[in-house]
């Protein structure tokens, strides 16, 4: 490991920081477009902030930094939109917006009317990290599960798998067809224009893999030209470039991953070096807006496969290529279609013993087709939008890795509604229903839930109460015996029973400081949540099997604005979930306590930001035994822009904790990563 | 008067102090408590229950990074517990209930199999590297011996360490198993005969030395077509005296009952299956063996009592189940273990 150049130290305190840009405080109106009237519980973002509007129509986004914005505002029975924004210098804005009346109330055909969610604006997932496993790492509770310190990241929630989570880029999942997780180290930050997270029980409005929650990602429609280029003490470099022409966002980006680094072999112990963990990783998408979008998501990988640490596999080698095609219509019909296409090829010529040289190849493909209708809703007091549709997906699979005839179909039919009782009402109700069925199952699987939400001045209260089901991933259902692999017939669906969550958010002021302060709590019961074993005693086989689980949890958050340029924001998370068995033990590799925290200021043409995030220990068992330390980990960023450049510093791990979420799968520890981003004409 | 008093009351102190100070210093040991060891796989521990008070059963974590333990040897105190793809072996003192210490072993190992040879010694099988390594166990030093293909059962008997070859290749019966011999001292292959075949179709895996002083092989064959055989070996002839199939799909270890001169075999199949040594009649085979689910391992204490183990669903934290069954092979009890229970050995703990 390169040692920790004195150069960051000096960037990090140099007088140059001390000079302020005020801010602006940005104010407005929401009016009716036909009669003027004004408009409440309309929701207006600014960046990361999120208000909605009062009785009077009117909101107050406080403070914001210079710069443009995207102002965007969304409200039941209203198209949304969307405007530009410019604040200037201590120079307060006050912005009059009209919305047009209109039954469309929905711009993604899988996210619906399930609240507002938690949003990260695009410029703090950037301040955050370069790529969303880094800036999601402790974000709201998530938690990035990596296999060793760089490659594949998937996220997890409230104590979920990572095939538990949704995720969404654009309205169109990348959620794995074959394992169900999703990469979220193959999205540059750069690329996003909003994150946003819905946690609990969502399968009713989303699908399958929403048991612990859905992230929307949302891409930028339009893109500036620009290119950058990265490098990391490590030996990790990348690239990535960005344009919009002819109406389509193009995005590309490269990374090669260095083939070996050093780690500790235990927390202080003796040093190792990891090897055959490089490789080359390229991602490509095209992206149109308008009423009809088009996405193309493709990627491709060359990679090592190292293995677990103390059992490295040297020559062991992987590839993939996916490709996404989608296109979706946005307005009273919203139609969408993808066609997915994958294939995966892992080989080793030459294994430990007492393995064989391998060389086993996976195909799949896969199609989806949605159709949903938006209309206005209209009973007794009772006003808002309704929508309803079904979609249906199939995918198919050949190649060594599965068994032959490995083929999946599901379809579903939803419908639900936004209601509020009147125009200015405090209270909307959110009420879903969903049908599933899907391959060798005997009868559709119905799903409800029910959203409330109170908005009482800066206090927004909610509540929700449903079940839902998810398909196995199927990597559980086909994956060859021959590969030291029982197949379970009798695997059953993931079935979450019951799941109840309340909340409460608050904007206002804290020790005279603008503050924003949440607390959400949930329980449940998860029925036959898919756990894989292994029967030592008959050759090491792996088989999935079914096991009940129960979730009960919190989070709580606060955000903090001591000053026009500084901000604090921390969150902490408990989830506990624990397996239906004398003792209650947490499910395996599940941590129960998770803490982030993060510090920005903003003196000016200097940005600095600090974050930190702790996770409790984790069992690798689900019996309670040998738990992992808890690991916390701190990470700085300082970033400046000159003219059509933008340099970025990052300092990772500061405390160079070397942390592993799996043990057995080092990360490189305390490293260095400069960006420099540059605008082309 | 006083003086009186106080003598009669002070006498009778003093004696009883003088009596019980001079008592004999040394106290009488503890008895020796007679335990049954048990690894619980995933959770990577060490169960330790006594068999006269199973309810004061202990639980030892095993530790490591990727622990995947399946057997135990123990002598007096000591157990070794090899921990698999951690390629480690784990010293665990019984008294303490703690492990005393972690012995690394050469990378990819796979450590499997172990066998005390004395107070001091002890052999681990390296099936990856086909090879096995003394350890002293009291110092962590080790030494490194070729031997055949795929070593993950050891016994000690006659002098000789006994290898269990199981000859996979891929983790699948490459052909037939056989037997090295080494010779502790030298830790070398031992001088005359040191390679010993056996009949069956491979994966010999356990060995246990019987009450007649013969070493009895089960060779597990392939897990799923019924060729489990079990061999009878001469450790001083160093030659199979006889074989005998009829075990099943996928017999686990076999236990020697020096009480009833009967041999218990585990399986996932088939139970509990039984075999009389001095007759060499299979008595319960497969089709006959006693219904314990998901039986991995079976041993037996001083009693003839037999212990089988239920390894349950090796997940989601559901306890094991060892089945306590009586000489006859009624069932008298059932006692909980960890995650996962795969393996086991008796021992008398000083």
């Amino acid at each position: 490991m390169r040692p920790f150049p004195g150069a960051c130290i000096v960037l990090l305190t140099c007088p140059a920081f001390l000079l302020a840009q005020a801010p602006s405080r940005v104010t407005g109106r929401i009016l009716d477009t036909t009669d003027a009237a004004p408009l409440a519980l309309a929701e207006i973002s600014l960046g990361a902030r999120l208000v909605t509007s009062r009785a009077d129509g009117s909101f107050d986004l406080g403070s914001v930094s210079p710069g443009r914005y995207q102002l965007r505002i969304r409200r039941v029975g209203y198209s949304p939109s969307e405007q530009s924004l410019d604040v200037e210098p201590a120079t307060d804005r006050n912005v009059e917006v009209r919305l047009l009346p209109s039954p469309i109330q929905l711009d993604s055909i899988a996210v619906t009317a399930a609240g507002q969610g938690i949003v990260l604006d695009g410029e703090d997932a950037v301040r955050r990290g370069s790529d969303l496993s880094k800036s999601l790492d402790g974000w709201e509770g998530l938690v990035v599960r990596r296999s060793g310190g760089s490659g594949a990241a998937a996220p997890q929630l409230r104590g979920g798998s990572p095939d538990e989570l949704l995720v969404l880029v654009d309205g169109f999942s990348i959620n794995d067809p074959l394992t169900g997780r999703a990469d979220l180290s193959r999205i540059p930050s750069s690329q996003v224009r909003e994150v946003r997270l819905l946690p609990g029980a969502q399968s009713v409005r989303a699908g399958s893999r929403a048991v612990t929650g859905v992230l929307s990602i949302e891409t930028r429609t339009h893109l500036a030209p620009e290119s950058s280029a990265w490098l990391a003490s490590y030996g990790a470099l990348g690239g990535h470039a960005a344009a919009t022409l002819g109406g389509f966002a193009l995005s590309f980006s490269g990374e090669r991953l260095p083939n070996q680094y050093g780690y500790d072999v235990a927390p202080g112990g003796a040093q190792a070096t990891r090897e055959n963990a490089g490789g080359n990783v390229w991602n490509g998408s095209i992206h149109s807006s308008g009423r009809v979008e088009f996405v193309a998501r493709g990627s491709a990988s060359d990679h090592g496969i190292p293995g677990i640490s103390n059992n490295p596999t040297l020559h062991a080698q992987g590839s993939d290529r996916s490709l996404l095609l989608g296109l979706r219509t946005l307005g009273a019909i919203e139609l969408s279609g993808t066609v997915e296409g994958l294939s995966t090829r892992f080989q080793d010529s030459a294994p430990p013993a007492p393995r064989a040289p391998y060389d086993s190849r996976t195909r799949g493909l896969g199609a989806s087709l949605a159709l949903h209708t938006s209309r206005a809703l209209s009973a007794g007091v009772w006003r808002g939008a309704f929508t309803y549709g079904g979609d249906a997906r199939y995918d198919a699979f050949e190649g060594d890795q599965v068994q032959p005839g490995s083929n999946f179909y599901r379809g579903s039919l939803r419908a639900d509604a936004r209601l509020s009782p009147g125009a200015g009402s405090h209270f909307s109700l959110a009420p879903a229903i969903r049908l599933d069925d899907w391959k060798n199952r005997s009868a559709p699987a119905l799903s409800l839930r029910l959203d409330a939400e109170w908005h009482l001045g800066g206090t927004t209260v909610t509540a929700a109460l449903g079940n839902g089901v998810t398909t196995p991933v199927l990597a559980d259902l086909f994956f060859r015996e021959q590969n030291g692999v029982a197949i379970n017939p009798d695997l059953r669906p993931e079935r979450t029973l019951w799941e109840a969550e309340a909340g409460i958010r608050r904007e206002g002021r804290v020790l005279r400081m603008p503050a924003t302060a949440s607390v959400r709590a949930f329980a449940g019961r998860l029925d036959d949540m898919i756990l894989w074993s292994v029967r030592p005693a008959s050759g090491f086989v792996w088989t999935p099997g079914n096991f009940d689980v129960r979730r009960l949890g919190g989070e709580a958050s606060l955000a903090l604005h001591p000053s026009r340029t500084f901000s604090l924001q921390g969150t902490s998370t408990w989830a506990a979930v624990t397996v239906l068995v004398p003792g209650h033990y947490q499910v395996l590799y599940r941590p129960r306590v998770t803490h982030s925290a993060s510090v920005g200021w903003s003196p000016g043409a200097w940005e600095l930001d600090v974050r930190w995030h702790f996770v409790g220990r984790r069992f690798p068992n689900s019996a309670g035994q040998n738990p992992l330390a808890a690991y916390a980990v701190a990470d700085a960023g300082v970033e400046r822009r000159v003219g059509a450049l933008l340099l970025r510093a990052e300092l990772d791990d500061i405390a160079n904790r070397r942390p592993a979420f799996i043990a057995g799968f080092p990360t490189p520890g305390r490293s260095v990563r400069a960006t420099l981003t540059m605008e082309l004409p | 008067m006083i003086v009186h008093r106080l003598i009669r009351f002070v006498a009778p102190i003093t004696f009883a102090i003088a009596v019980n100070g001079c008592a004999d210093t040394t106290a009488p040991l503890p008895p020796a408590e007679e335990v049954v060891l048990i690894v619980n796989s995933t959770e990577a521990t060490l169960s330790i229950i006594p068999v006269d008070a199973p309810s004061s059963a202990v639980k030892v974590p095993l530790g490591g990074t990727s622990p995947t333990p399946v057997g135990v040897s123990a002598r007096g105190e000591v157990a070794l517990v090899p921990l698999g793809l951690d390629n480690s072996v784990a010293v665990v003192n019984l008294k303490t209930a703690t492990v005393s210490r972690t012995i690394q072993l050469p990378a990819n190992s796979g450590a499997t199999g172990s066998a005390f040879v004395n107070d001091t010694f002890a052999y681990v099988g390296n099936p990856n590297l086909n090879t096995v390594t003394r350890i002293n166990y009291l110092t962590g030093d080790t030494a490194t011996v070729a031997v055949g293909v795929f070593p993950q059962g050891l016994s000690y008997t006659r002098g000789r360490l006994f290898v269990v070859n199981g000859n996979l290749v891929n983790f699948a019966p490459a052909g037939a198993s056989w037997i090295t011999v080494i010779d502790p001292v030298t830790n070398l292959k031992s001088t005359g005969i040191d390679s010993i075949a056996l009949t069956g179709s491979g994966n010999a895996s356990f060995a246990d030395v019987g009450s007649d002083g013969l070493l009895y092989v089960m060779n597990t064959g392939d897990y799923t077509s019924g060729q489990g055989r079990l061999s009878i070996v001469d450790p001083v002839a160093r030659t199979e005296l006889a074989s005998f199939a009829g075990f099943g799909t996928g017999p686990g270890n076999v236990a020697a009952d020096a009480t009833s001169d009967h041999l218990f075999v585990s399986s996932y199949t088939e139970g509990v299956m039984e075999f009389d040594m001095p007759t060499r009649t299979v008595l319960k085979g497969a089709g006959a063996g006693i219904a314990i689910p998901l039986n991995a391992a079976v041993v037996v204490d001083s009693k003839g009592r037999v212990y089988a183990l239920d390894t349950g669903p090796c997940a989601g934290g559901v306890a094991g189940t060892l089945h306590v069954l009586r000489p006859d092979l009624t069932q008298s009890s059932t006692i909980p273990t960890g995650e996962c229970p795969v393996g086991g050995a008796v021992t008398l703990v000083p």
